[in-house]
């Protein structure tokens, strides 16, 4: 998840200071295949990727399970971020916030960077959490572990009170020089992780004995001393290939099939660029969270009883003082621009403060957040609500553009008819979530499914509600008159 | 050309980083020797580093 869910971070629409933000990016703007390969590879390579890794063998996943589940999840990933956002992003060209508001209304944009913000608050809390994992092996304070809820410890409080402020004094001054660090240290943090893996693996080759002279040897290890599968730890989830495949897939599902990512792709020449997030998901949601998962079966494989995922502690074990400088740099450059970015989407609700006060103050709420451990060490179920919660706007977004117009109704609605709040939207969006909430706690249909058929539902809703709601605004108002103002 | 020079430096840093763990894992070297250099590298990468691409960015960004 990097720089974003990498956790991995859209920008809040509609507050980002970028070009081009109420009309369709120019031909002249438009950019290369290779710009985005960077841009993904470097984003989806964060810190939050050294819990999730660790997570999974903490959730008892089998070697086929995770390597093939994320093989398959990651592909789908792909592929909604190449056949469901950028077809629409360069068709269009506009960003999500502008298209939202063409559809939604004002309001109900203002509402959805409300959710972001929030959304992007504790997915900072949960980087900073992982950055301060990194002074606990400096400073030996009690840290918390794997089933801890609450801060455990004055250390631990206080380590993370001071990466967060420090991170949020840099956030509000603006992170354009932090953006830069980042761009300098991704390839860099790249390698620490893919090192990570290769030492890991040759821990684990010496403590077992193993000897690797095939692939079959190597897979031998990988399925009876890596991930071994079996009940998972206590408290956790048991994962299956099933949940591998859909975490992978919809871990971004906020960012390709809730459209965050029209605001990037609307600068592609072709729609098929969106291929180009393979580069962040078989790096970051692939190389990245394996190379993390062995470190923490290495852990324990060393000791079954320290079941603590501390990325700052493993990082030092397998890879020193360099392992530890990953942990802090890929907490920060990725922390740094979500609190930036869930600053502008508070300051779209209370234009009238000071960018910096805003910024600071959701800094320091997001550093609140990363306190309480429960959020980073249930980062799988954290995510996966973060997708759910953003999920009916792309299903909107899409049935807006592709479908609606097939049932004699008004694309654009809120443009169309100057209505600050398209209730068809609105309700979708409530409806959805009731409904994902009504199948995960009735059905007891797992939250890391639950968004596929939500999605479903969201489209086929968006459809009968816009029916109902455009025919009813026509027989007050037609539709001419609606079109003149 | 100096540019030049502090590109091979940068780079060559990096390939180093992730031979010194390739080499660890073929057994050839030692733990603690790998994260030695691993460390010294990633000082080397982020002198060098900065030194052409902050200012890359900048004319990226211009152009």
């Amino acid at each position: 998840m990097a720089k974003a869910v990498d956790t991995e971070v859209a920008a809040p629409e509609g507050a980002a200071g970028g070009e081009f933000e109420r009309e369709p990016v120019p031909r002249r703007s438009w950019l290369g295949f290779k710009s985005f390969i960077g841009q993904y590879a470097g984003e989806h390579c964060a810190g939050t990727e050294l819990m999730i890794g660790p997570l999974f063998v903490a959730a008892g996943v089998s070697a086929f399970d995770v390597i093939v589940g994320l093989i398959v999840g990651n592909l789908l990933a792909v592929l909604s971020w190449m056949l469901l956002c950028a077809p629409i992003a360069t068709r269009t060209r506009l960003t999500l916030y502008y298209q939202l508001e063409l559809i939604c209304g004002r309001k109900l944009v203002t509402i959805y960077n409300l959710a972001n913000g929030v959304m992007f608050c504790f997915l900072a809390g949960a980087m900073i959490t992982v950055s301060a994992t990194a002074l606990g092996v400096w400073f030996n304070f009690p840290m918390p572990a794997l089933n801890d809820l609450y801060p455990n410890s004055m250390g631990w409080v206080l380590a993370v009170l001071a990466v967060g402020v420090l991170i949020s004094l840099v956030a509000a001054s603006g992170y354009r020089v932090v953006a830069k660090f980042a761009n300098i240290a991704a390839p860099w943090m790249v390698l620490v992780f893919l090192a990570f893996g290769l030492i890991g693996l040759r821990d684990f080759i010496v403590a077992t004995g193993a000897q690797i002279n095939s692939p079959a040897d190597l897979w031998h290890l990988f399925s009876t001393q890596i991930w071994k599968g079996g009940e998972p730890l206590e408290g956790q989830v048991k994962f299956t290939f099933m949940h591998v495949m859909f975490f992978a897939w919809f871990c971004n599902m906020a960012m390709h099939i809730g459209m965050s990512d029209l605001s990037v792709f609307r600068f592609a020449r072709k729609s098929w660029y969106g291929s180009a997030s393979a580069a962040g998901m078989f790096v970051g949601h692939f190389m990245a969270w394996l190379a993390a998962s062995i470190l923490y079966a290495y852990q324990l494989h060393l000791d079954p009883a320290n079941t603590d995922v501390l990325p700052g502690p493993m990082a030092y074990n397998a890879a020193g003082i360099a392992g530890l400088l990953c942990v802090i740099v890929a907490g920060w450059t990725t922390a740094n621009p979500t609190i930036y970015r869930a600053g502008l989407a508070f300051q779209a609700i209370v234009p009238r403060w000071p960018r910096f006060t805003v910024t600071l103050l959701t800094g320091l709420l997001a550093t609140l957040a990363g306190m309480f451990p429960a959020i980073a060490m249930k980062l799988l179920g954290f995510v996966a609500l973060y997708g759910m919660l953003l999920m009916p706007m792309g299903a909107v977004i899409f049935v807006d553009f592709w479908l609606i117009r097939k049932f004699g109704l008004q694309s654009n609605y809120a443009a169309i008819s100057r209505q600050s709040f398209n209730w068809a939207a609105g309700l979708t969006w409530l409806l959805t979530l009731g409904a994902c909430w009504a199948l995960v706690t009735y059905a007891g249909m797992q939250i890391f499914f639950v968004s596929l058929p939500g999605w479903f539902v969201a489209a086929a809703l968006y459809l009968v509600l816009s029916g109902l709601y455009q025919r009813r605004n026509l027989a007050a108002a037609p539709m001419s008159v609606l079109k003149e103002g | 050309m100096q540019s030049i020079i502090t590109r091979v430096v940068s780079w060559s840093s990096l390939a180093l980083l992730i031979l010194f763990p390739l080499l660890y894992l073929a057994g050839t070297m030692g733990l603690e020797s790998v994260k030695l250099g691993m460390l010294v590298m990633t000082v080397v990468w982020f002198i060098a580093t900065p030194m052409w691409m902050w200012n890359a960015d900048e004319a990226g960004s211009k152009s």
